[in-house]
């Protein structure tokens, strides 16, 4: 299933500051029905007052929000109703059993008995939670608490699904699990998830917005963005001591390339940076720097991010 | 539905939940129960108070010879009796307002020559006795009797002849009203009510500390219906409760009385109120911990204050009316014991307890209106 570009939000200069902190910043941005959108950026950038914005447990301070071309309110329930959110943190009746507490949120969205049962039961088995209906939430394993509260979000079958770092605190098992159950939505549902894990949003996002300090540094499909933004190859070297990084800037300058130490990793990008090996091993051999270890490989996410934002996206 | 939903939901996690609901359930039971240890077990010594009039004849005084064999009446090495010369009935009076004796005997003038003639075998008069104290406390009704069986053995010891005594019977104070146990048990059913203050509050928190507020907040669902879905559950513990304290002092002789509505009407108004403290206390808590901490201020007022567990003098600071008010009179439980106090032991109706049932009505708007805007403002913005 192809994604249908019919616009299911939009979002017009969002602001909203905590008093002198502008936690988010004139955000314009535009998302597609089915479509897998990635939030990227570090602690603090602004993805999850973003997105409690656009659930409306938050008020923005200026700007629009719009639900397939109609703005909508904080206040206004109904239109929110479209929209499920998955909160960063836990949240669940730490006292009520997994259907339970699915049941509950049914109901409260307006879902009859039958309804609510059959569709909570569901849900608990495409996250492998089934054999846990009838536990009570707070005994269950961290990674099965995430899973559940996943479901939560889920379980008024919304038209958008607001996913904020599913992945954080998950065991390995649980993490793949939760990954194709994404997956299995993507199409179904428009999802919009934040994440810090680059290589997971790069493999199965549509779009990525990637957010610094409250302001939208970059928008588009990952392919367009490592295009854009990449430098092509990098070569990544590992070494046996500290390095000095203007030693070294200055033993490469006429190699046209850029150069980036962090303790005892050098990364070297550019074009061509397999035919130009040689030479940069052995003017770093010349200067009395040897390498442990070294690998060439494409542009990430990550890198992309270093590279707009000057800073890892776990800094 | 929504209300339902949540009632239902609130129940369950209350039943999980369930050391704070034990404590709230069986607080007032204890203190019925201990309250009838306290006033209605059984005591070693039954205190006599005993005003001699006897003048004594021909140099003998049988009324001194009776009362020492009172005073060394023994039984398992305790002093059956505790006796108390007392001056006159003045004073007897006294001592039992203050309920430092169990009975009161008025031994007459002629007591000593009544026996000494009655010695011949010709009864030419009888003795007149006098007995007071409170009929409803079981240590009077015990009192009397024990003495009245030492009395009637040691005159026929003396004179052989039976029943030539007579006793005059008054009662202290007024005679209809109840024993401590009794007394105190209006006060312990309004007390199970005050209790509610921290299973209630816990509720309200609970949905903030585990953070699910959020979940409901996005939810269709008004903040009326929110409110009233937890209060709903509550109000139903709020009612058991009352259930089981009623139930615990019946089990120990108490006896209602009353208009129904007059029981029914300031227990419905007061488990409001204390839902509207409950949720002013729960505006200033983040979690369950702060409930037991910060929650226990308010408790130790409504308690101590409103007249619940004592009787908390009333020191006018102005008057609505006839009526007076005094400072505990902003405590809603205070109108609810002085109308079950009213409704229990003077068996008023529902006329008669109307200045509480307004005062009850008035304090639980205000408090469910201050503790709706505080909560609101403070833990779901």
């Amino acid at each position: 299933m192809s994604i249908s570009k019919t616009t299911v939000l939009k979002i017009e200069n969002l602001s909203k500051s905590f008093r002198d902190i502008k936690a988010v910043q004139s955000i314009n941005l535009e998302i597609f029905s089915g479509e897998l959108f990635g939030l990227l950026g570090p602690n603090g950038a602004g993805k999850s007052t973003l997105i409690s914005m656009i659930a409306g447990s938050l008020r923005a301070d200026n700007g629009k929000i719009f639900f397939h071309g109609k703005e909508v309110a904080t206040e206004d329930k109904k239109t929110r109703q479209r929209v499920g959110i998955c909160p960063q943190s836990l949240v669940y009746w730490k006292l009520l059993t997994c259907k339970e507490q699915l049941v509950f949120m049914g109901n409260l969205y307006g879902l009859d008995k039958n309804t609510s049962e059959s569709r909570s039961l569901a849900l608990l088995e495409q996250l492998g939670l089934e054999g846990k209906k009838n536990e009570i939430a707070s005994t269950l394993s961290g990674g099965m608490q995430r899973r559940l509260n996943i479901l939560l979000a889920l379980m008024h079958d919304p038209e958008i699904l607001i996913l904020d770092e599913p992945e954080a605190g998950l065991d390995p098992q649980s993490r793949v699990l939760v990954r194709d159950f994404i997956k299995s939505l993507a199409r179904k549902k428009t999802v919009i998830f934040t994440t810090h894990n680059m290589d997971e949003a790069d493999r199965i996002c549509d779009r990525i917005a990637i957010i610094d300090k409250g302001t939208l540094i970059a928008e588009g499909e990952p392919e367009f963005l490592k295009r854009k933004y990449g430098k092509g190859e990098i070569l990544e070297l590992e070494m046996e001591t500290a390095v000095n990084a203007n030693k070294l800037q200055t033993s490469l300058a006429t190699l046209e390339q850029t150069v980036k130490v962090a303790g005892d990793r050098i990364f070297i990008s550019g074009k061509n940076i397999k035919e130009k090996l040689p030479e940069i091993l052995s003017r770093l051999e010349r200067e009395g720097i040897l390498s442990k270890e070294f690998k060439i490989r494409q542009d990430t996410l990550e890198d992309i991010f270093i590279s707009l934002t000057g800073r890892s996206l776990r800094e | 539905m929504k209300i339902w939903i949540l009632f239902k939901k609130n129940i369950l996690e209350q039943f999980r939940d369930f050391w704070p609901l034990i404590i709230t359930l069986i607080a007032s039971p204890f203190f019925v129960f201990l309250y009838w240890m306290m006033f209605s077990g059984g005591m070693n010594s039954l205190s006599i108070g005993i005003v001699n009039l006897d003048r004594g004849f021909q140099e003998k005084f049988y009324s001194r010879e009776w009362i020492e064999i009172l005073k060394t009446q023994k039984k398992n090495e305790f002093n059956v009796f505790q006796i108390t010369d007392v001056k006159d009935r003045e004073g007897l009076k006294i001592l039992l307002k203050e309920k430092k004796i169990h009975a009161g005997f008025v031994l007459p003038e002629d007591f000593s020559e009544i026996l000494e003639k009655s010695k011949s075998g010709k009864l030419e008069n009888t003795i007149q006795a006098e007995m007071t104290g409170d009929m409803t406390n079981p240590m009077y009704l015990v009192g009397v009797t024990l003495v009245i069986l030492e009395l009637e053995s040691f005159a026929y010891k003396i004179a052989k002849v039976k029943k030539f005594i007579q006793y005059n019977e008054t009662f202290s104070g007024s005679s209809g009203t109840k024993n401590d146990f009794e007394m105190a048990v209006p006060g312990l059913i309004v007390f199970s009510i005050i209790m509610l203050l921290f299973t209630s509050t816990i509720a309200f928190i609970r949905e903030i500390e585990e953070r699910t507020i959020l979940r409901i907040q996005l939810a269709p669902i008004s903040t009326f219906e929110y409110f009233i879905g937890i209060g709903l559950a509550q109000f139903l513990i709020g009612v058991v409760s009352v259930g089981f304290t009623m139930g615990t002092a019946i089990l120990f002789g108490f006896k209602f009385q009353g208009s129904s509505l007059g029981i029914f009407l300031p227990i419905v108004l007061c488990i409001l109120s204390i839902q509207g403290t409950s949720l002013i206390v729960a505006s200033f808590c983040r979690n369950g911990k702060d409930v037991l901490t910060i929650g226990n201020i308010p408790l130790f007022i409504l308690m101590w204050f409103s007249g619940s567990m004592y009787p908390f003098p009333k020191n006018e600071l102005f008057r609505i009316g006839e009526f007076p008010v005094s400072w505990n009179d902003f405590l809603p439980p205070t109108h609810a014991v002085n109308a079950m106090n009213k409704v229990f032991n003077f068996g008023a109706n529902l006329n008669e307890i109307g200045f509480e049932i307004t005062a009850l009505i008035l304090l639980s708007i205000l408090y469910s209106g201050i503790g709706i805007v505080l909560f609101q403002k403070r833990q779901m913005k």
